[in-house]
């Protein structure tokens, strides 16, 4: 049985997408809708009330520096202004885990500091956060705890001084050399 | 605010945003439908029309026999009469646009038939005993009534014209015979009310059509506002089989998985949506059948069975549609793939299920044929809600194998997202 936060995943599915937020690697969003319009749209679809669910996307608007082009169309916004609403979507009813797959990929120096200094307030506040990222030294700084995966099977897993003492390395990039070896991994 | 209800505003928000897409379901529909009923108007009007238009070109004198000739022609019923009294040429003739058939009566032919008469009637009467010699000759090589068709016209109904015609010709030189017959007895002209006793009356026929049931022939615009509103329809393939496609490849139904809400009502919502713009399709070409082309002088849209009906048909075509839409869109790995697939589809069902050559039209193997196609069963139940005025539980059986289509492509699709673990 795989349970989340004390729910069956398999069972209360429902309830278990209530706690959790997903943030894919895609940005799976409405381009011809503006960025307060997707908002509004998958805040409904996470039960959010109107009135509760309007000061909610202009919070998250706000955080993200977004208000300015909230009335915007999304195709018309930068790389990194819809990574950043991407990851706002994913918050929006303030999940206790959120699952993000590569957030910063590809985006602008600002943006990817203003997205991490904000997982690592909410993580602060209690959110626990699963990151997926190629960028190891992001990792390195932003994650308690680590699992390397080659290949779909985990091959590691614990805290980062950890696995730099175990693997009797300085990095974690040259813990994962050390694992999977020099080869191409695709 | 449900998720439903946003699920569907989004779709409409995205859908209004969707300048290619809302042409291509709206003006490229009417514009069709337009230029077909243009193109198609006058091969319609010989088909179903009573009246085919036949100009008379006179260039003998006014005599008696061009006199009854008219009238004759005129009583028939079949024809739109157009008189010609002036020498007209072949060119001319042929920039004729509106006359399908053309009768010309040669120079001085009232007095060889005039002659030729007279010469039978003496020999009928030398035959009878009743004349020793005959005095009159007929004149030979009569010139004959010319008849010029339309290239378009069918053998069997150029057959039909001239059949007529010439029983028109039969029954003025019968008339013709028996006066002069009275004449050379009685050497005095008939009186022509007894006259008219004692010539044969046409034998009535009464008709009747084969199957009770049957359905009048359409005309164009019957055919094509009906035909191109369906075809409208199921082109929306190319705007919601794309949209889904779009959504399975941005993640965005990935995203959809992990929220508290069933995959499901995101395409119901989809669905309603597009079922909506379908019923908004048919509402702006028969609008425009029904108000626009009579300005365009095409033949109006009259709906028979009223607005019940035409609702009805239109609901279950479009529930079709959208569920055909749907089900390119699941299995479809790209938005190229949905649109070429889509797009080619619609337009060889469209061909086979009569809606560019109308089902009545088409040869007897094509009619079988025909049955394939979820258009030709949208057809007819557009024509039994336009033609004739029929109850509801007919138009229901026309719809039957529509809804059952749908019924089909919903499970297709739904098989299609399990297999892709997408629901």
């Amino acid at each position: 049985m795989i349970s989340i936060l004390g729910k069956d995943a398999s069972t209360q599915r429902k309830n278990v997408n209530q706690i959790i937020g997903y943030v894919p690697q895609d940005f799976a969003f409405y381009e011809e809708l503006s960025a307060i319009e997707n908002l509004i749209f998958f805040g409904a679809m996470y039960g959010l009330k109107e009135q509760a669910l309007d000061n909610r996307a202009k919070e998250l608007l706000e955080e993200f520096g977004l208000m300015n082009v909230a009335e915007r169309y999304v195709k018309e916004f930068s790389g990194g202004m819809k990574r950043r609403l991407n990851i706002a979507i994913g918050l929006l009813h303030k999940p206790q885990l959120l699952i993000l797959d590569e957030p910063t990929v590809g985006v602008d120096v600002q943006s990817r500091l203003a997205i991490m200094s904000y997982l690592k307030k909410i993580n602060s506040e209690g959110t626990t956060i699963i990151y997926t990222s190629h960028l190891l030294k992001e990792a390195e700084e932003f994650c308690s705890r680590i699992a390397l995966i080659d290949k779909g099977k985990v091959i590691a897993i614990d805290t980062i001084a950890n696995l730099l003492i175990q693997n009797q390395c300085k990095s974690l990039e040259e813990v994962f050399i050390k694992l999977t070896g020099n080869n191409y991994r695709d | 605010m449900s998720p439903l209800v946003a699920s569907i505003i989004k779709e409409f928000k995205v859908l209004s945003r969707d300048k290619t897409g809302l042409l291509l379901m709206f003006l490229m529909p009417l514009v069709l439908a337009l230029l077909m009923t243009v193109l198609q108007n006058s091969a319609f009007k010989i088909v179903n029309e009573n009246k085919v238009d036949l100009m008379l070109i006179n260039n003998d004198s006014n005599s008696l026999f061009f006199q009854n000739f008219c009238k004759g022609i005129e009583q028939t019923g079949m024809f739109d009469l157009k008189i010609n009294t002036k020498e007209i040429s072949s060119k001319k003739l042929s920039e004729d646009k509106e006359s399908i058939v053309v009768v010309t009566i040669p120079k001085g032919y009232a007095y060889t038939l005039d002659q030729e008469v007279k010469a039978k009637a003496e020999q009928s009467l030398q035959m009878f005993g009743m004349l020793e010699s005959v005095s009159t000759k007929g004149i030979i090589g009569v010139k004959n009534i010319e008849l010029s068709f339309d290239p378009v016209l069918q053998e069997s109904y150029r057959f039909s014209i001239k059949s007529t015609v010439l029983s028109v010709v039969m029954a003025i030189q019968n008339e013709m015979l028996l006066k002069q017959l009275f004449y050379d007895v009685n050497q005095s002209e008939p009186d022509s009310a007894a006259l008219s006793k004692i010539l044969p009356k046409p034998l009535l026929l009464s008709e009747s059509l084969i199957k009770e049931n049957s359905v009048a022939n359409p005309n164009a615009t019957q055919h094509n506002i009906p035909a191109w509103t369906v075809f409208a329809m199921f082109f929306t393939v190319i705007s919601l089989g794309g949209n889904i496609v779009r959504e399975k490849r941005s993640g965005s139904f990935l995203r959809i998985k992990t929220l508290p809400i069933s995959i499901t009502q995101m395409l119901i919502a989809k669905q309603v949506v597009f079922w909506i713009v379908t019923v908004l399709q048919t509402l702006v070409l028969f609008s425009i059948g029904i108000l626009i082309f009579p300005m365009l002088q095409l033949p109006p849209l009259v709906i028979s069975s009223g607005l019940l009906p035409l609702f009805l048909a239109t609901l279950c075509c479009g529930l079709c549609a959208v569920s055909f839409a749907l089900c390119i869109g699941v299995y479809s790995d790209t938005v190229e793939q949905a649109n070429g697939f889509g797009a080619a589809s619609v337009v060889i069902l469209a061909a086979v299920g009569g809606i560019f050559v109308p089902l009545f039209a088409m040869p007897e193997v094509f009619k079988l044929i025909a049955n394939v196609s979820p258009f030709s069963w949208a057809m007819k139940a557009y024509y039994s809600a336009i033609l004739e005025i029929s109850p509801i539980h007919k138009l229901l059986l026309n719809v039957l194998p529509l809804l059952l289509l749908t019924a089909i492509l919903q499970l297709i699709a739904f098989i299609g997202l399990k297999r892709k673990n997408l629901l």
